[in-house]
């Protein structure tokens, strides 16, 4: 039911920048990934060039291979890519449109036919916000606190089912409370969605993801459960990280 | 810090007066227009000026005092509307090709290109009017290969044609000229609005699978309207205080409406060029050739200026309920 | 397996699937068909004889719109409808071409319409949408070869203006090159200051021969030139003076109300202000400021006011336009200081006036001399605020002498009397081309100008 993602040797930069060099990495299905690691280690790039947005910056290459279900998707047409594979950004930027028209944007733009108001529904109950929106679904979104938004992103996010959802540090920028419920759509994501998160705070790594990937200067340095990560990592780097020596 | 002084000392006095010249020029120029226009106001009464006749020795059946300015303001709105319908889209194309439609980059270099194109003097859109009109408005829209007993006999002609083909002046070569001296605005101002779009939000529609089409339909152009409004108002405002070109290509006669009402094959002069051509009696150089012709003339600019607060007024009241639909 | 991968064949080009060479014919055929339909077009807009292609290139159309059709549904088991509709509305506008007469007419339309105008449009109308589905299908159907496809509807409106462009830019060119020679440039069209001091010298035979001095353009060449130097130099130190109150003090309303002026002063019809010119200069006339606005010639006998207005009194109302523009080049000079540099002095203990002078102004220079740039270029151009009070600069040129430019005097060939537009008509493109130079000439510095600041801002 949910997919797999492979990464291949990808090596990946801007101009005269590399910023990945070569990762290998296996995205489990139905499963939680956490990517962690130090600023500029390279996460948001790896995640970015997964849905192939890191094309949108001036000078991005990309070399290597990402194989979505065996198909690699460097060679695929990028916005049915994108349809199967969603994002969840940082700052929440949902579009200056009522709360339906947010969630039913892209369904609408990839003219699928399917009963709107079910879906409406649906995905707003997954995000863990279709109580507090219900009643004003056609008021704009810009008049949502941040955390509100952010989940009605993720509620857009998961309208068009994609396989995959990537999250982008998501509750960096929310409120201890909006960020626990946050956490707990994405607990609740699991099984039917593929999630991958890069996060800074390693609590929410541990806390909700089951696999862990610790990166540093464009490598993957360490992989493996969450579990034995976070208690017995194997690497002094990984060990230095968590115990938070360098940030 | 002293920022909030209200002491005015030294180089802070020295702006304030400097600036003030500009805003005293402003008020001179307006309210010598006011005055000027009085006697039109006076004597002739905004009946007479509101009426559909105009007329002057040049057209055969001179009685004085006959000074009806809405012609020469329905010429203004036709001119209006043919400059714009042609600058608008090719505007808005250019600044989506410069933009969300660049070919590898090609696009961003129509913006020296326009800028170099800013620099035409109106006064050369005039002069090059003419080969607009021996290419391309005289072979489609006046008959020119027709032999005239031909054209004599044809159904529905109004009988003024026979007299004055071949025609040089209407409002659609003037529209166009002025289309084209506009377009170098324009499209820079509608390039800066889609640029100025956060990319976070066009991110979010891609992320979504949606095709960069449909982004720009749905998402960045919707963003910026504000934009797109504040260049269209550059326009519209260039387009009615064009003298030279309207001139040039129309004429200074407005002389009763024209029929059909929105036919711009005909030459009825906006309202700048007939100003112009009562205060200069028609004649380059020339001085009005009735009192109060030149004091209309004033009244006429007068109106030009109300218009162009009118459109500033517009536009900003636009604005203002865009940035409250889409402010954050 | 997913839909794509069925369809995936042999090649792909930029991401694109092409499928097999069978699969190209038909699209590209019809990429073919709407490319030559717009090209047809463009070509029709000067050439009427054209028009006995146009039904063909829309049967043309019809029939291989029709064949993608078919070939739509072999490929990909669907019937496209845009297609359909699209060889539909092909056939429609054969069968409207038959049905419009060659010369259209009546309603009492001001004109005769030539039938290939509706050739032309329904061309373009036809055209752009052929391209466009061939465009989708040749690249494979997919949501990207949809956006590919939109760029025919891009690409030709940017595409003709562009052409217009250039046609009327060189149509300037090859009309104005042959007038141009340093005779031309360097004798003035009459210059009664030579004549007037030979007659006091009393020397007769020379004076006569002095009047007959050549046809020429010098005076209006320096014209221009002085036009541009004496607006910059009026407005400079009020539109540095407003952009450095508007983005160092102004607080508020008043602000508020100058930024609105200032916009105000750009938005004026040039009637307005052509008329305010007339005004200062009528007004001045008997007064003893009459020497300034107007100007005062001595022809040999007595002290002549002049006839229309001095360059001093063009240049003032020009310079109404041009504060605006040093204004806001000013304003954006001194915005873009980074912050730091102005707490850097203030905490130094410069005062305000120091960090003005010495720190933000030398800063906005380069941004000042691009808005003096530009204003010298609307100067150079300005027509319509010349209209009432220009001359041919018969007495020469100066500050307080009639004033005249080359703008002016395009204007003048074409609409002056028929002596003068008869002796001067060949150099009209000339003049024309020496000005559009000058203009072009200062927005491309002033262009490189704000690709410099640009680069220098950003590196900091």
């Amino acid at each position: 039911m949910s997919s797999s993602i492979a990464v291949e040797q990808l090596t990946a930069g801007y101009n005269n920048n590399q910023v990945l060099k070569g990762i290998d990495l296996e995205i489990q299905p139905g499963k939680v990934t956490a990517l962690i690691g130090p600023s500029g280690c390279g996460k948001t790039t790896l995640l970015r060039s997964m849905n192939r947005l890191n094309e949108m910056t001036k000078g991005a290459y990309v070399q290597g291979q990402i194989c979505l279900d065996g198909e690699n998707i460097l060679e695929l047409d990028p916005i049915l890519l994108r349809r199967k594979v969603g994002m969840v950004f940082q700052k929440p930027n949902p579009f200056p449109m009522s709360i339906r028209e947010n969630v039913l944007y892209g369904i609408k733009a990839a003219k699928l036919k399917i009963d709107q108001t079910e879906i409406v529904k649906d995905s707003l109950m997954r995000a863990a916000i279709w109580e507090e929106v219900k009643d004003r679904l056609n008021d704009n979104a810009f008049g949502l606190s941040v955390g509100q938004q952010q989940r009605v992103c993720i509620a857009r996010c998961l309208a068009i089912s994609p396989k995959i959802i990537l999250m982008d540090e998501p509750a960096a920028a929310l409120d201890p409370s909006s960020s626990a419920k946050v956490e707990a759509s994405i607990v609740a994501m699991k099984d039917q969605y593929t999630v991958v998160i890069v996060t800074h705070n390693m609590q929410q790594a541990n806390r909700i993801s089951d696999y862990t990937a610790f990166m540093y200067l464009g490598e993957i340095v360490e992989y493996g459960e969450t579990e034995q990560i976070f208690n017995e990592p194997k690497r002094t780097e990984t060990k230095e990280y968590i115990a938070g020596r360098f940030g | 810090m002293n920022g909030q002084t209200k002491i005015l000392k030294g180089s802070r006095l020295a702006a304030l007066l400097l600036t003030l010249v500009p805003l005293l020029m402003f008020l001179a120029v307006v309210s010598n227009l006011v005055y000027a226009s009085l006697p039109a106001l006076t004597q002739a009464g905004l009946p007479v000026l509101f009426s559909t006749v105009f007329s002057t020795i040049f057209s055969g059946t001179y009685v004085e005092g006959q000074y009806g300015l809405t012609p020469s303001l329905w010429g203004t709105f036709l001119l209006l509307i043919t400059a714009l319908l042609i600058a608008f889209p090719v505007s808005l194309a250019m600044a989506i090709f410069a933009t969300e439609f660049s070919v590898r980059g090609v696009g961003q270099a129509i913006e020296p290109v326009l800028a170099l194109f800013s620099g035409i003097p109106p006064i050369l859109y005039g002069l090059l009017s003419v080969f607009v009109l021996t290419a391309f408005i005289q072979p489609k829209f006046t008959g020119m290969d027709l032999p005239d007993p031909l054209l004599r006999s044809m159904p529905g002609l109004s009988p003024a044609i026979y007299v004055l083909l071949p025609r040089n002046n209407s409002i659609l070569l003037g529209g166009i000229m002025i289309g084209l001296l506009i377009i170098p605005f324009m499209a820079p101002l509608m390039l800066d609005a889609i640029r100025s779009v956060p990319q976070s939000m066009k991110e979010a529609s891609l992320a979504l699978g949606a095709t960069r089409w449909h982004t720009l339909g749905h998402v960045t152009l919707p963003a910026a309207l504000s934009g797109i409004a504040a260049a269209l108002s550059l326009g519209a405002l260039k387009t009615i205080g064009e003298v030279v070109i309207a001139a040039w290509t129309i004429g200074y006669i407005a002389n009763g409406l024209p029929v059909p009402l929105f036919d711009i094959l005909e030459d009825k002069a906006p309202l700048a060029s007939a100003a112009a051509g009562l205060m200069s009696g028609l004649i380059p150089g020339g001085s009005p050739r009735h009192p109060l012709d030149g004091s209309v003339a004033y009244f006429s600019g007068l109106l030009l200026l109300l218009m162009a607060f009118a459109i500033m007024g517009a536009v900003s009241l636009a604005q203002r309920y865009l940035r409250r639909r889409f402010a954050r | 397996m997913s839909a794509e991968s069925t369809q995936r064949r042999a090649i792909r080009l930029a991401g694109f699937s092409l499928g097999s060479l069978v699969d190209w014919i038909v699209p590209l055929v019809n990429l073919a068909a709407g490319l030559a339909a717009v090209i047809l077009a463009s070509l029709l807009t000067g050439n009427n004889d054209l028009e006995q292609y146009v039904i063909l290139l829309l049967g043309g159309m019809c029939v291989t719109l029709q064949l993608l059709f078919l070939d739509i549904y072999r490929k990909r088991k669907t019937w496209d409808i845009k297609v359909g509709l699209l060889a539909l509305l092909a056939l429609g506008f054969i069968a409207a071409l038959y049905w419009i007469p060659k010369y259209l007419t009546g309603w009492q339309i001001n004109g005769v319409i030539h039938q290939s105008l509706f050739g032309m449009i329904f061309l373009l109308a036809a055209g752009i949408p052929t391209m466009s589905v061939a465009l989708y299908d040749l690249l494979g159907a997919t949501p990207s070869a949809e956006d590919v496809s939109r760029y025919p509807l891009i690409l030709t409106p940017v595409a003709l203006a562009l052409a217009v462009y250039l046609l009327l830019i060189s149509q300037l060119v090859i009309q104005g090159r042959p007038g141009l020679s340093w005779e031309i440039i360097s004798k003035p069209y009459l210059n009664y200051s030579v004549p007037v001091k030979i007659m006091i010298a009393g020397d007769w035979p020379k004076w006569s021969a002095a009047l007959q001095e050549g046809v020429g353009i010098r005076n209006q060449i320096l014209g221009t030139g002085l036009l541009m130097l004496m607006t910059s130099l009026i407005s400079l130190p009020f539109g540095v003076g407003a952009g450095v109150f508007l983005s160092e003090y102004a607080r508020g309303g008043f602000g508020n109300f100058t930024r609105f002026v200032i916009t105000s002063l750009r938005s004026i019809s040039m009637l307005i202000l052509g008329f305010t010119a007339l005004s200062l200069v009528k007004a001045s006339s008997g007064t003893p400021l009459a020497f300034l606005f107007k100007g005062y010639q001595f022809d040999g006998f007595v002290w002549r006011e002049n006839q229309g207005g001095t360059f001093f009194a063009a240049s003032l109302v020009i310079s109404l336009l041009v504060i605006p523009v040093i204004c806001r080049a000013t304003e954006e000079g001194c915005r873009s200081l980074p912050n730091e540099l102005r707490e850097g002095s203030l905490a130094l203990g410069g005062s305000e006036e120091t960090t003005l002078w010495r720190i933000v102004l030398p800063w906005s220079l380069a941004n000042i001399v691009t808005g003096v740039l530009l204003g010298c270029a609307e100067a150079a151009g300005d027509m319509a605020i010349l209209m009432f009070i220009a001359g041919r600069g018969d007495y020469g040129v100066g500050p307080f002498k009639q004033v005249t430019s080359l703008a002016y005097m395009v204007f003048d060939i074409w609409f002056g009397e028929k002596s003068f537009h008869d002796t001067m008509s060949p150099y009209q493109f000339s003049a024309g081309l020496i000005l559009i130079t000058m203009t072009v000439g200062l927005g491309l510095i002033a262009l490189l100008l704000k690709r410099w600041l640009a680069l220098r801002h950003r590196g900091r």
